[in-house]
């Protein structure tokens, strides 16, 4: 295969740097979840329930 | 172990969101496989010399860097639309949104950038060149959302950076059009390409995994969105939790003192 | 009344970590400003970033004069590697429709550099012929050749791997 340094540069930068990000949102979300009552966690209520 | 349940732990996920992001993660897979295996490399024969020529593998970054960069726009857009729908309506939902589309669009972005410089390298001979309306425009576009989210951390409270922020991102949107069209507007100022798939010069494999790699990306960036967007609305949350309960607190040593309660009291509950 | 303790209502100062939060923020403002302004500046400034199509470029011979500038054309088949004055060139015709110029490249050339696949070379006119001349398949040999030193690829959009259309290029018998 040629090219494969710049392949593996590309999408090994990409996906990681994604990866991280993501981690880093779920890591940050969780951090918050805990100091917000389930009220302000909308996704989390059954529907039917009022927002809040 | 469920992993859809959301009670388990508690986090910005729901069902929804866990299901994309395992459709996600199977998306990139398979993408990969077809991106490195199944596809063949860019090879074409000269019609009159019969010599090979043509980006041979370094067109597998095309399967990445091509969605990031609609999916910048798409982002953007959503961005403008949101801004628009803030300084209509005033909501914070609207506020979170477009925050959550800036950020998350100018690192997709800054991806669109890289991966572009990485492509460049080989097949332009070249990681950069100033002066080339596509790249300048597109990096005019980065820094003008980095604008938009340094604006936003300056801001003392999310609030008093709404209506500027939705300013700025209505301007940075006007940038898109100039970027898209760069390639065609001015084609003897920019080494870039004129759009592959406008003009359908793409078929086969290729093509399903060049529109795979759309779809694929898209539904990452619509997780990542979703979440970006649950973590604007905790950290906004957060605040008005904080001066409830503080408020609270002191309805609380009021009644055992007998002040009046009603003091302290938001518009909506009084 | 009321035994609660009197408020302090002074206005307090800001945090210090906020107060810092702030000015890295302002300070990343600012510095994004300059960022695009210098962007602005430098993409205005370079306006030298243009180039003439070949004919173009042989058309406007005589204003250019030893100006340097910008030219894309699309590499014949027929490449030829040479010293020139103890170094390495390479030598080849550039084309756009039926208009031909000679080049003689200095320096490495670009990885992808194949035939049919259009280059844009920074360099000027010298008035006389390529060294090597007759070894080009089907030079221009009008006295003239354009003399390089940078040389970037802009590749087409094209990716079918049959039926790919090349602009048609000195086919002129």
């Amino acid at each position: 295969m040629t090219h494969l340094g710049y392949l593996l540069s590309g999408w090994g930068i990409a996906l990681g740097v994604l990866a991280i990000y993501a981690l880093r949102l779920v890591r940050r979300g969780r951090r918050l979840s805990a100091r917000v009552p389930p009220a302000h966690r909308r996704w989390m209520q059954s529907p039917g329930t009022s927002g809040d | 172990m469920d992993i859809l349940a959301t009670e388990s732990r508690i986090t910005t996920g729901s069902r929804g969101t866990r299901l994309l992001g395992l459709a996600a993660l199977a998306g990139v897979l398979a993408l990969l496989v077809f991106a490195f295996v199944l596809t063949d490399p860019d090879v074409r024969t000269h019609p009159t010399s019969g010599e090979e020529f043509g980006q041979f593998d370094a067109v597998r970054l095309l399967y990445l860097h091509v969605p990031m960069a609609i999916l910048t726009y798409a982002a953007y857009a959503l961005c403008a639309a949101a801004s628009a729908g803030y300084l209509l309506r005033r909501t914070p939902w609207w506020d979170v949104t477009a925050h959550a589309a800036a950020e998350v669009g100018t690192l997709v972005c800054a991806l669109v950038l890289v991966t572009g410089s990485i492509w460049g390298r080989p097949v332009w001979n070249t990681w950069w060149e100033w002066g080339d309306v596509r790249l300048m425009t597109t990096l005019l576009l980065f820094l003008l959302f980095l604008g938009y989210l340094a604006l936003r951390r300056a801001a003392v409270d999310p609030e008093s950076a709404a209506r500027p922020a939705a300013v700025v991102a209505l301007v940075a949107v006007l940038d898109i059009p100039l970027v898209n069209r760069s390639v065609e507007w001015w084609e003897n100022r920019t080494l870039h390409q004129k759009s592959t798939l406008a003009e359908l010069k793409i078929e086969d494999l290729t093509l399903f995994t060049l529109v795979l790699g759309i779809v694929v990306f898209g539904l990452v960036v619509t997780w990542l969105l979703l979440h970006r967007f649950r973590v604007g609305w905790l950290e906004r949350a957060e605040v008005t939790h904080g001066i409830d309960r503080a408020i609270a607190e002191r309805r609380g040593v009021a009644s055992t003192t007998g002040v009046d309660s009603t003091v302290g009291q938001t518009r909506e509950e009084s | 009344m009321t035994d609660l303790p009197p408020s302090d209502l002074t206005p307090r100062a800001a945090r210090p970590e906020r107060r810092a939060r702030r000015a890295r923020s302002a300070l990343l403002v600012a510095l994004v400003v300059v960022a695009v302004v210098g962007v602005l500046v430098r993409t205005l400034d370079d306006a030298s970033l243009f180039f003439y199509p070949v004919d173009e470029a042989v058309e406007l011979r005589a204003e250019l004069g030893e100006e340097r500038f910008r030219v894309v054309g699309s590499p014949q088949p027929g490449v030829v590697e040479a010293v020139a004055d103890g170094r390495t060139v390479v030598v080849f015709t550039l084309c756009v429709g039926e208009v031909l110029a000679d080049v003689v490249h200095e320096g490495d050339p670009a990885e992808l550099f194949q035939p049919g696949v259009p280059v844009v070379l920074q360099g000027t006119w010298r008035r006389e012929d390529p060294p090597l001349l007759d070894a080009l398949d089907r030079p221009a040999a009008d006295g003239w050749h354009l003399q390089t030193d940078h040389m970037v690829v802009k590749h087409d959009n094209d990716y079918r791997a049959e039926g790919a259309e090349l602009e048609p290029c000195g086919t002129a018998p």
